[in-house]
């Protein structure tokens, strides 16, 4: 079982030995904050996650294909990032929605909001669990 | 087999499925607008889809496209990327084994280019088209 915190601590790893100056410790909240104040393009952010994820799946890079596209209104960036994970060996889409009725459109990205490190750690965490890989749930602070 | 004024007709006909008031008029004009402006493109790249779902009269396709010139090097212009999804099986119709990604990216500049992105997908679908059509 991968906990939140193993996540956590992998994401900031990897944004820190690949984006950090050495001197002081380099966030992945801190490359989303960077991300959303200047408006541009988040490689570091999209790169991390995905790295993550590889990781902790013990996946190798050419198990799977992604596809990302951060998402933009007619200003800014929104917050939120498009992912389409192919397992590549088989083909299949892993995050292809299905929806009720047969006429309706399927979906093949899922939309993530990453504004905060929590919601890069649910990012990882959801791909994780679409490689069958066992993750913690997250439990709200004021469950009882 | 599928020719290329059947697929041109599907092209409008797509996009007629989809106008709306203060968009551009017919495909050709949302082409305009694409390649003259940056504008567009999910227009441009709705019809497409639409089209090889009214040409296969398969109900069952998903698709996501994404305006790639903002990822190209150097920001080349017109390119857009496609991801097709057989959504019965899940699979990726699109997938590049070689370079593991979900996607191809065409350039789409003109009728003729949108007519050959048609003509593409409906190849693979195992849907026979004139051969001058294929990429």
């Amino acid at each position: 079982m991968i906990t939140r915190e193993r996540i956590k601590r992998t994401l900031n790893e990897i944004y820190n030995a690949e984006y950090g100056d050495g001197e002081n410790e380099a966030t992945i909240g801190d490359g989303i904050t960077f991300w959303l104040q200047n408006c541009e393009y988040p490689f570091d952010v999209i790169e991390t996650i995905v790295e993550a994820v590889y990781e902790l799946s013990g996946k190798p890079r050419n198990a799977l294909g992604w596809h990302i596209e951060p998402l933009r209104d007619e200003w800014s960036y929104t917050g939120e990032i498009a992912f389409v994970l192919v397992d590549a060996e088989s083909g299949r889409c892993l995050t292809l929605q299905r929806f009720d009725r047969p006429e309706t459109e399927a979906c093949i990205a899922v939309a993530l909001p990453i504004t905060t490190e929590e919601e890069a750690i649910d990012a990882v965490a959801h791909f994780l669990r679409l490689l069958g890989v066992p993750v913690e749930e997250c439990v709200p602070e004021n469950a009882s | 087999m599928i020719t290329r004024e059947r697929i041109a007709k599907a092209l409008e006909d797509a996009f007629n499925n989809f106008y709306h008031a203060g968009e551009p008029a017919t495909f050709e004009d949302a082409l305009c607008h694409w390649t003259e402006f940056g504008c567009c493109g999910h227009l441009v790249a709705a019809a497409i889809t639409k089209a090889v779902d009214i040409l296969s009269g398969r109900i069952d396709l998903a698709w996501y496209h994404d305006d790639w010139s903002f990822n190209a090097p150097d920001e080349e212009p017109n390119l857009i990327a496609f991801i097709l999804v057989d959504a019965r099986t899940r699979e990726c119709l699109t997938l590049d084994a070689v370079r593991q990604t979900p996607h191809v990216v065409l350039r789409i500049e003109t009728m003729d280019d949108a007519i050959a992105a048609v003509g593409y997908f409906l190849s693979l679908l195992s849907i026979a088209v004139e051969e001058e059509l294929l990429l």
